[in-house]
């Protein structure tokens, strides 16, 4: 009784990650600014990795997998928001026509 | 019998993270604009860090997983790291042009 529900906890937990994830890239290709396809690529680090890590830390239950699981899930939480940050970063520095499609306030340059 | 159901759905979610492999590096690879590329980076990364997680789980070596820590740890830096040249780089040519 206890491994079925294990088993299916797991399976939604999984199933979920990898559907985020496939949503995701479907978005990291369907929208046509890069700001747009950044922030489907960040469902990918954060919902995803969540529900997948989950998943595995309830498929597995021992205690030598859930704290490194845990930890990978705390390094990826921590890195995606400054990877997309500096990405923002370079997106605003080098793209000419980025007004276009982000209102700025003036006398910025968009990262502060 | 359930571990059997168990390996079934590590394969499952396996191969569905090698599908999204697939399409991140095709991101990467067409671009357009290079931070296209780098978010294709970013993401191919992610997926391989969970691609090393199921593995190490359907494998019963909890030493993998230090092997995905290391990865992600790897992996964030490699997008910072590409990030700061590309914005060094453009600052750099603006530069030249001035001149």
């Amino acid at each position: 009784m206890f491994e079925t529900l294990r088993f299916w906890i797991a399976a939604v937990l999984m199933l979920c990650g990898v559907v985020s994830a496939g949503i995701s890239i479907l978005g990291v290709f369907r929208f046509h600014f890069v700001m747009n396809r950044m922030h489907c690529a960040a469902i990918l680090d954060t919902v995803s990795m969540a529900c997948i890590f989950g998943g595995l830390m309830v498929a597995t239950g021992s205690l030598s997998y859930i704290p490194k699981l845990l930890a990978a899930l705390v390094v990826l939480w921590v890195g995606s928001p400054i990877a997309s940050h500096l990405v923002g970063r370079m997106e605003i520095a080098t793209d000419e026509t980025v007004a276009e499609h982000v209102k700025m306030e003036e006398d910025t340059d968009g990262c502060d | 019998m359930m571990d059997r159901w168990f390996t079934y759905l590590l394969i499952g979610v396996l191969l569905a993270i090698t599908a999204g492999l697939f399409f991140s590096l095709l991101r990467a690879i067409r671009g357009p604009r290079m931070a296209d590329r780098i978010l294709g980076i970013n993401m191919t990364g992610s997926l391989t860090t969970a691609a090393i997680g199921v593995l190490a789980v359907l494998l019963e070596q909890s030493w993998l997983l230090d092997v995905c820590l290391i990865y992600c740890m790897i992996s964030f830096l490699a997008v910072v790291v590409l990030a700061k040249i590309s914005i060094a780089s453009h600052e750099e040519q603006e530069e030249f042009d001035d001149v």
